[in-house]
């Protein structure tokens, strides 16, 4: 499902309505929420800019996040993103890391959405998020803010 | 074509067909009738497999020469074939290359048969096809053995072949079968149940059978043993005969008797098994002598080792498994024990710095085709023989590589060992990303509970609650952890009232979670409707796994509640030490001590167990010994000091806080945060180590950490469980609330029973015995049945202080009374249990009895139990012990769990 709705088949002609079969014996929660949570955001894909949001020379997005639901969207244009680790910092240089690796039955797409959930670092307003993707693709990645 | 009738002579001693079933035959075919021989250890080759049990490398030898390399490889391409034959195909092919390298005689026919099976198992049937495996061997199958020609016709019949002639294939097993061919013959009678027999073969079912199992016997030549078992199989597995485990066990003491010493053991395990009337103490000990006289447990090398030293090899297993301690009493459970088949090794307190595993890991990880798996048992051998510090660095290269390779037991192991260095800010971020990358790819749910632990205790600073709830959630909504439930609660666990835990049980003990599956089989044996098959079935796999047989046996032991089961019990966790070996022998030490520990024997025994598990590095047996001898605590320690730096565990890097200087204490509490349960238990440890050292904020702070787990402090939940505590109030299960006439009543009840439970047990927060007598007062004056009965057992079972309360409103024994009068057969039960219980003089007593007597003999099965013990123990009457069981028998056929505690008692007391 995740690979359908990073696709870009789904971003240029979205149904109206999908209907999904989960089965009975698969069991969602073992990947975590980030699955989840994607899938959510992906379906929605209204991210927005975010007011105040800029990028560092590194390629750092920085922005004020307002607690611990956004999500990142990352677009590797026409490249597939396989795995991804996101690197979260407070301005007191507390930082978080996570990585998300497509499993070995998803499809591989040029989008992902990666849930910053658990990632707030005790409520800090100004986090700084740094993403790095593998493969590593030719040109940057388009970074956007999406509220999860 | 011959028909070989020779064979008859040697297996004849009894030989009774009896009508064909469905799809079994009931065949009474006993072993033949020979003296005791040594006609399996005649001649015996180092290669041959089916008699020898490796050891996993625990033993001090460490060159690996190639008649043992053979044997791993063997073993290697087997477990790769059972677990994982598609995931590790080329590896498979790769060892099978390797071994026929090494074993000429295995490079030819036997190989070609494990690559097909390896085609075969992976499911890779089309490529099987093309390598013309199969082909080839149907082109030569006139210079093929007959078991290998008849197993070439197999595949012909299942249509892998790649030719679809089953008609070639019948007339290669037919012509095997009149040649002689045992297993030729064993194929024609599957196919006679089945009913697909070849119209040209003219034999009955029965004849088949007789000539199948003669020619299984064969020869008596050192195989026979090898093949008594596999008749003995044939009677325990149930597909071709009905099972009779009687004549299973007389195959395998014949085996026995010919010097087989797999089955000495498996006889040695029976007659541990047998009631206490049925067991002969010489026969335990004969077939002990022959198991470890023909060298159960051990590799060729050590049998002449075991053989000089006879005698003290044999006192040291009959140390271990207790068998010289007087016994009275019967099971009062049904049990699994006498399915369980477990191995018996022989092994070294201590562990040496390399091993032939060790090595033989190292040379099949150096194949390009080796899996993930193999490097993470590489690290695991590496930690283990070097010591997890001392080898911490090795192990973090070879687990590198088992990450990379996909691996998440192996990413979880690296993180936690990276984890050492907690304050370096790149390897923190190093263990994020392991752990988090394990749960979105992998989807390893341990993961999620090692970032939980990861963000409450291991970081510098914690707790950090958000990221801890953030998967501890995640960890909740995979529904994955182990279910949580102690002994005692799992042997009355009510399908009623914790419908859920059962549930959960049953699902991970099929999803093979090995704890769960020890937990359901203590369930299945709480009933003792449980069929033998159900039984047979969780018993072998729970012998399977380490973990699972540890956590049987230790259950076992908890569960006994009689001198009888607890010897019994204790038995059985020695049984499991011989089979798994040092990684239980602390926990083995601590049943011998609750046992008997008082046994200047036994005592010994203990401290030989506790002194090699404190060398292993294991801080608990550290603790233990110093305060079983109450040494001095410096001292103890400076004997260990070594063992802990190079491998001690978390306790171990506890004990040492309060001995070492500072610098190696922040390194020991590093080492144990690394690897701590985030429980209240090892946190309490952390902190007390720091306060040790008058640490007094970071001990603060780990208090704090305490505070933090859900759920609160362990200690302050009482002895309710988490389950329980989220169970309170949430309604009954469907089981229960489909028998209540109304969710009115039934509502009413559950309130106030709950109230009662809340309010009846002396010395809680909550204990307040009016409220407790008004919750009884109520439930006998609703005017159903059930409140009433259920009021009276528990008005028994209150203390009298509620008694009191109760009786100053209402006169239960009257109530009961009443409706006893007018026949109601369980009010008759509870009134006599009550005269019993509150009787203030004789008439009391004998009253008590009549109204059991009434319901017994009227059919109230555990009334009968109830009447037997008044009869037998002389209560209210004069003593009959023969009534008494006779009353028990009938108890016992009613299939009422009670009578058979009762029933060797009073047996014992008709026989005085």
């Amino acid at each position: 499902m995740s690979g359908y709705l990073t696709s870009g088949g789904y971003a240029q002609d979205a149904p109206e309505v999908l209907i999904w079969r989960v089965p009975v014996w698969m069991n969602a929660g073992l990947h975590g929420p980030q699955q989840m949570a994607e899938i959510v955001a992906a379906a929605a894909d209204n991210c927005a800019e975010v007011p105040g949001a800029y990028r560092s020379n590194d390629g750092a997005l920085s922005a004020d996040l307002h607690g611990s639901g956004n999500v990142l969207r990352l677009d590797a244009g026409s490249a597939g993103i396989q795995k991804v680790t996101v690197r979260v910092e407070a301005p007191d240089g507390r930082a978080r890391v996570r990585q998300i690796q497509r499993t070995a039955a998803d499809t591989v797409t040029p989008r992902m959405f990666v849930s910053l959930a658990g990632m707030g670092l005790g409520g800090a307003s100004h986090l700084r998020a740094s993403v790095t993707l593998s493969p590593e693709p030719k040109t940057a990645p388009e970074v956007s803010l999406c509220q999860g | 074509m011959i028909l070989r009738y020779g064979l008859a002579a040697l297996f004849c001693a009894a030989l009774f067909p009896a009508p064909l079933a469905a799809e079994r035959l009931t065949l009474s075919f006993l072993p033949p009738d020979l003296p005791p021989g040594d006609i399996c250890n005649r001649d015996r080759e180092r290669f041959e497999e089916t008699e020898i049990q490796i050891d996993d490398g625990a033993s001090q030898r460490v060159l690996l020469d190639d008649p043992h390399r053979v044997q791993l490889l063997s073993r290697e391409i087997r477990n790769w074939q059972r677990t994982d034959p598609e995931g590790a195909f080329d590896f498979i092919l790769a060892l099978i290359d390797r071994k026929a390298e090494l074993e000429p005689d295995y490079g030819g026919t036997p190989a070609v048969f494990d690559r097909i099976d390896t085609y075969r198992l992976a499911g890779r049937l089309d490529a099987l096809a093309e390598t013309g495996l199969i082909q080839s061997l149907t082109d030569q199958i006139d210079m093929l053995d007959w078991s290998d020609a008849v197993r070439v016709a197999r595949y012909h019949l299942n249509g892998l072949g790649g030719t679809d002639d089953p008609d070639f294939a019948r007339r290669i097993i037919v012509d095997r079968a009149y040649m002689g061919s045992a297993i030729a013959l064993e194929e024609i009678l599957r196919m006679q149940l089945r009913g697909e027999a070849p119209e040209y073969w003219t034999l009955s079912a029965e004849e088949t059978a007789k000539l199948a199992f003669g020619g299984i016997v064969g020869q008596l030549d050192r195989g026979i043993c090898h093949r008594a078992e596999r008749i003995a199989q044939a009677y325990l597995d149930g597909d071709l005969l009905t099972p009779d485990p009687t004549l299973a066990f007389a195959w395998r003491k014949f085996a026995a008797d010919q010097g087989g010493a797999q089955a000495a053991w498996r006889v040695v395990e029976h007659l541990l098994n047998a009631a206490p009337s049925q067991q002969n103490r010489a026969d335990l000990a004969h077939y002990l002598q022959l198991a470890v006289g023909n060298g159960i447990v051990v590799r060729p090398d050590l049998i002449e080792v075991i053989a000089d030293s006879g005698a003290e090899t044999e006192e040291q297993l009959r140390r271990i498994l207790g068998v010289d301690r007087a016994r009275a009493g019967l099971e009062t459970r049904v049990s699994a024990e006498p399915f369980m088949e477990l191995d018996v090794r022989l092994f070294d307190a201590g562990i040496a710095d390399d091993s032939e595993m060790l090595q033989f890991l190292h040379e099949i990880a150096g194949l390009p085709e080796a899996p993930a798996q193999v490097y993470t048992r590489l690290a695991r051998e590496i930690l283990l023989r070097k010591g997890r510090w001392t080898g911490r660095d090795e192990a973090i290269v070879v687990l590198r590589q088992a990450a990379d390779g996909g691996d998440p037991e192996a990413i979880l192991l690296l993180a936690e060992l990276l984890l050492v260095e907690r304050r370096s800010p790149s390897v923190v971020a190093e263990v994020e990303a392991l752990l988090s990358g394990a749960v979105t790819q992998h989807g390893y749910a341990p993961a999620m509970e090692a970032l939980e632990a990861l963000y409450r205790c291991k970081l510098p600073g914690a707790p950090y609650l958000d990221d801890a709830e953030y998967w501890a959630e995640a960890a909740r909504t995979a529904d994955v952890a182990a279910v949580m439930v102690s002994a005692n609660d799992l042997a009355r666990l009510d399908r009623r009232y914790e419908p859920e835990v059962i549930a959960r049980l049953q699902s991970h003990a099929l999803a093979g979670a090995a704890r769960s599956a020890a937990l359901w089989l203590q369930f299945l044996q709480s009933d003792v409707r449980t069929p033998e098959t159900v039984l047979r079935h969780w018993a072998d796999q729970v012998a399977r796994s380490n973990i699972a047989l540890e956590t049987f046996a230790l259950q076992q032991f908890d569960l006994a509640l009689t001198p009888r089961a607890r010897a019994s019990a204790a038995e059985f966790v020695a049984r499991a030490y011989l089979d798994i070996g040092p990684a239980i022998a602390l926990e083995y030490a601590i049943t011998l001590l609750e046992d008997r520990g008082r046994d200047p024997g036994t005592a010994s025994l203990i401290g030989e167990l506790l002194e090699g598990a404190s060398l292993r590095g294991e801080g608990a047996a550290i603790r233990l010994m110093q305060r079983l001898t109450s040494a001095d605590p410096v001292e103890v320690f400076a004997t260990y000091a070594e063992a802990v730096g190079k491998r001690g565990d978390f306790l171990a890097q506890m004990i040492a806080a309060s001995h070492v200087d500072d610098a190696t204490f922040e390194l020991y509490m590093d080492r144990a945060i690394s690897m701590m349960s985030c429980t209240t238990k090892d946190i309490t440890e952390v902190a007390e180590a720091y306060l040790s050292r008058d640490m007094g904020a970071e001990a603060l702070r780990w208090m704090r950490i305490g505070q933090s787990l859900p759920g609160g402090h362990t200690l302050a939940k009482l002895r309710i469980s988490d389950a329980q505590i989220a169970a309170f109030g949430i309604g009954l299960s469907a089981a229960v609330s489909s028998k209540q006439p109304t969710y009115e009543v039934a509502r009413g009840h559950g309130d106030l029973q709950r109230a009662f439970y809340a309010t009846s047990v002396p010395g809680s927060d909550r204990f307040d015995p009016t409220a407790a007598a008004r919750a009884l007062v109520l439930l006998i004056g609703d005017g159903t049945d059930d409140g009433t009965l259920w009021a009276a057992k528990h008005y028994r079972q209150a203390v009298t202080a509620v008694r009191d309360q109760v009786d100053a409103v209402l006169s239960l024994r009257g109530l009961l009374a009443e409706r006893a009068d007018t026949g109601d057969l369980e009010a008759q039960a509870q009134l006599g249990l009550l005269l019993r219980d509150t009787a203030e003089g004789p008439d009391d007593l004998a009253a008590s009895t009549q109204w059991l007597r009434l319901a017994a003999r009227a059919g109230h099965a555990e009334a009968m139990v109830d009447y037997a013990v008044a009869v037998g123990f002389g209560i209210g009457r004069d003593p009959d012990s023969r009534w008494a069981l006779t009353w028990l028998e009938r108890a016992d056929a009613m299939q009422t769990r009670r009578a058979r505690d009762f029933i060797p008692v009073f047996a014992a007391m008709a026989d005085q």
